[in-house]
């Protein structure tokens, strides 16, 4: 992973100073953080101790209200659910509000091979999409980018005239997508709580985007990860704040919204088909980690990738994941096992700015010590360096030949941006033995 | 008092100096000073990166010279040395009671100033513009924040400046210096340049590894002021 | 062997291994409690910090004179008796198609002091569009309506709902925003860049 160049890294700052700034507001103006941590790591793992019943439940009480609930096992099973929802509604076009399980099961490019073109409505989204670019954080996927290189995709690909402000640039996207909502028979959302008690789903959202896919499409199809069941409805009531201060520094965003079914027949208007697709893809092997399930706690805020300083100086794409930073950096190795993400927790200093941003209280710090234990290569570079160092720290009379034998060979390493420190002349140690004989 | 001394494999070698200044710091309190010489390495550094294996030889070296020091208490002039006997040697020797019992008494300086001996004025004397930078492991396993900063705050003609923004990594981290040198040096350099702004002549620390980081990539700005271990500061007068 | 069974199967096999529980806080709250007297205060703070527009009435009469002069173009109204005490008489032109309305007027099931939020459903919303679709959203409120917290609020929708929850229901905190380019704030992304609220009393 190397650093990114210093541009992004600045455009990358600005927009984590300005989180940092309104977080802390919040959280010093009514939020009694510490104790909705505690709170809500005790009902996550209650829920996830009780999972199975929890998402029984969702399915009956969301099929009592005409929601048809579908269950996916990998990415492609959850792929084929949603392209043959697509196919019976016969859309040629899918709306999309922000999903990043959508994300990590590739289902853009999918649903483009089989003909049908999928619209992201929510504007950072929407932005990439035209880039052709993945998103490079989980909450505002377009932060490594100016406005200047969101006018020129949009001058290129909208033919929007170059060097519009923010609010041109958002007007200009409202306009492009204002009659895609009407014009699709199928919206796609992601869900950010599965409500257990009432068969809902919980969308939390800033634009309205994810409200009108709700609203208008004649078709809706939410897919969403097992982890994201909650008990109760009122629970939501401690969620979502901490969410909304965690994700963005507000109190609440503007929509928070609990879909339970399609329309009802006293209802105005509303899509007339709802599916739920429950997403497994690796969960249950995170779930099966006794040690490590409490990563499944996490509710996607993006926290802990803005405080991290590994994230801020490399960006979201140096991942090459779905979920980026701290979180991203210990699930990926279990989500995507096997395929060569296991050098992710050493990318980080542990300095554990991510422990304390993190509202459900997962131990990240500890989490990656732990990516890092199971991945401690036997050969390597890496192993043979701390096995000298070991041997050397192992005794005293070894330590003390180790630093004669260094300051002996013409070692002089040179780093193009640093200095880097050299051993001193005398020793702590030779000190102190010439003070005790002098 | 008799208070025993670890100083860390990196201190002896590259920063003897935050060694040699907590010594006569404690005994210009009146302390008698007990080094434990045997004490080479906590084993962090592999147990950081994975490696129990190699680190419990080394940690077990380390506890048993820790542990045959007589001593009402311990002190470390490293933060996350400290954390480390304090978190993690459970952890990593769960049999060993040596383990816990060195981890009950072993503190970083400012701690064992502050907290064990409930100091504020150590008597010492240092004129010059100071900035404080909070390492990770002493600021979040240690919640070390307030104390350095009031030991600081009552040495003679010492002005004490803070950091906009906070605490923030040097981007050291141990093994991930090397692993990840140039991720570690974007990191660095951002906590280099909010501590050069702050106008400080010297920028001090819990944390040797934190002082060599920064000071390094300071040099390179043509930085001409001090990067200094707290005990460094406190043993002037 | 379906999907369903097999992830079931394997959930069912992976918590049989429990982790520790944590323990739960001691009884206390995510907000600080705020007192009666103060409920109204709190709620016009919040939302004018949110961009919100208020307006109080002491009665119907005066609602009507607000409504009629927050009204703007092509108007949608909502269902229920707060929208048609307010608008009864007055001259509005009236759409029967969502899409074509500049304001949507509806009423509400409750407003949240401590976080200035209006709660309503696809019943007390008049459907899912008419609140987000027009480019400006006007409300109706009673002073009764505002309690203090959202837990209070979702207790006032399980108290009139269930169990027959309406299929939407929406906490808005606002109107539309994003700041996704460059972190400025933006109102109007999708959703109304106007939101007013006439309180009643």
């Amino acid at each position: 992973m190397k650093a990114a160049d210093p541009r992004l890294r600045r455009v990358i700052g600005k927009a984590v100073a300005s989180w940092g700034e309104q977080t802390a507001r919040t959280r010093a103006r009514f939020l009694d953080f510490a104790w909705g941590r505690a709170a809500l790591r005790a009902r996550k793992a209650d829920a996830l101790a009780r999972l199975p019943g929890l998402l029984e439940e969702f399915e009956r009480q969301a099929a009592a209200r005409g929601t048809r609930v579908h269950w996916a096992q990998d990415a492609a099973e959850a792929r084929a659910i949603v392209l043959e929802v697509a196919r019976r509604s016969g859309a040629r076009t899918a709306v999309k509000s922000k999903s990043m399980v959508t994300e990590e099961i590739g289902l853009n490019a999918f649903l483009e091979e089989h003909g049908i073109r999928p619209v992201e409505t929510d504007l950072g989204e929407f932005i990439v999409q035209l880039r052709g670019e993945p998103p490079s954080h989980i909450v505002t996927p377009a932060m490594h980018l100016t406005r200047e290189d969101i006018g020129r995709t949009f001058h290129e690909r909208l033919g929007v005239p170059e060097g519009g402000s923010p609010e041109e640039l958002t007007a200009a996207a409202r306009a492009a997508l204002r009659t895609g909502f009407r014009a699709s028979d199928l919206g796609i959302t992601g869900a950010n709580f599965l409500v257990a008690e009432t068969g809902m789903i919980a969308i939390t959202e800033n634009e309205g985007n994810a409200r009108l896919v709700t609203a208008l499409p004649r078709v809706h199809v939410a897919l969403a990860g097992i982890e994201k069941v909650i008990a109760t409805l009122d629970e939501l009531a401690l969620f979502l704040p901490m969410l909304a201060v965690s994700g963005t520094g507000q109190q609440l965003t503007a929509y928070n919204t609990l879909i339970g079914g399609p329309r009802a027949a006293d209802e105005a208007d509303g899509p007339e088909e709802c599916h739920v697709v429950l997403l497994d893809n690796g969960r249950t092997r995170l779930l099966a980690d006794a040690d490590a399930r409490e990563t499944l706690h996490c509710i996607r805020c993006g926290a802990c990738l803005n405080a991290c300083p590994v994230f801020r100086a490399v960006g979201g794409h140096a991942y090459g994941t779905t979920y980026q930073g701290p979180i991203g950096s210990v699930i990926t190795p279990h989500l995507r096992a096997s395929e060569g993400f296991g050098h992710l927790p050493s990318a980080s200093t542990l300095c554990g700015a991510c422990n304390e941003v993190c509202p459900v209280g997962i131990d990240l710090q500890r989490q990656l010590l732990r990516g890092r234990r199971s991945r401690a290569r036997a050969g390597g570079l890496e192993r043979l360096l701390l096995r000298l160092w070991a041997f050397a720290a192992g005794s005293e009379r070894r330590w003390r030949a180790a630093l004669a034998l260094a300051r002996w060979l013409p070692l002089r390493p040179r780093a193009s941006r640093r200095d880097l420190p050299q051993v001193a002349p005398e020793s702590f140690r030779t000190w102190w033995r010439k003070r005790e004989r002098p | 008092m008799r208070i025993g001394l670890f100083v860390p494999c990196f201190v002896d070698a590259l920063c003897p100096r935050a060694g040699i200044a907590t010594v006569r710091l404690l005994e210009r309190l009146g302390h008698e000073v007990r080094f434990a010489a045997g004490a080479v390495c906590c084993g962090q550094p592999a147990f950081n990166a994975g490696h129990w294996d190699l680190a419990r030889p080394v940690a077990e070296t380390c506890i048993a010279a820790l542990d045959a020091v007589e001593a009402d208490a311990i002190v470390c002039p490293s933060g996350s040395c400290a954390a480390f006997l304090r978190s993690h040697l459970a952890e990593l020797l769960p049999d060993d009671p040596r383990a816990a019992a060195v981890a009950a008494k072993t503190f970083e300086l400012g701690e064992l100033l502050a907290r064990r001996l409930a100091l504020t004025d150590v008597g010492a004397r240092f004129p010059a513009r100071v900035v404080w930078h909070d390492a990770c492991h002493a600021l979040r396993a240690l919640g070390l924040h307030d104390e350095p900063r009031r030991l600081l705050a009552a040495v003679r003609g010492l002005e004490l400046v803070e950091a906009p923004g906070g605490a923030e990594c040097c981007g050291f981290g141990g093994v991930f210096a090397v692993t990840h040198a140039d991720v570690s040096t974007a990191i660095g350099e951002e906590r280099a340049a909010a501590l050069e702004r702050t106008g400080a002549d010297v920028i001090a620390s819990s944390d040797p590894t934190c002082l060599m980081q920064l000071a390094g990539l300071l040099a390179r700005r043509g930085w001409r002021g001090r990067a200094l271990h707290l005990a460094e500061i406190l043993a002037e007068t | 062997m379906t999907s369903r069974d097999r992830i079931l199967a394997r959930i069912r096999a992976a918590v049989a291994t429990p982790s520790p529980a944590p323990a739960p806080p001691p009884p206390g709250a995510l907000f600080a409690p705020i007192p009666e007297t103060d409920l109204l205060a709190r709620f016009e703070r919040e939302f004018a910090a949110l961009r919100g527009t208020l307006h109080r009435a002491a009665g119907w009469e005066e609602a009507r004179r607000l409504v009629a002069g927050a009204a703007r173009g092509r108007v949608a109204l909502g269902p229920g008796d707060e929208v048609a005490s307010a608008t009864r008489g007055l001259a509005l032109d009236a759409v029967g198609d969502v899409a074509d309305a500049d304001l949507g007027i509806t009423g509400c099931d409750a407003l949240v002091a401590a976080t200035g939020s209006i709660v309503l459903t696809a019943r007390s919303g008049g459907g899912r569009a008419l609140s987000v679709l027009p480019p400006a959203h006007l409300v109706i409120a009673r002073r009764e309506q505002l309690v203090p917290h959202l837990a209070d609020a979702f207790s006032v929708l399980r108290a009139r709902h269930a169990p027959a929850w309406p299929t939407l229901m929406t906490v808005i905190t606002g109107p539309s925003r994003t700041a996704d380019i460059e972190k400025v704030l933006v109102l109007g992304a999708h959703g109304p860049r106007e939101l007013f609220l006439i309180l009643v009393d």
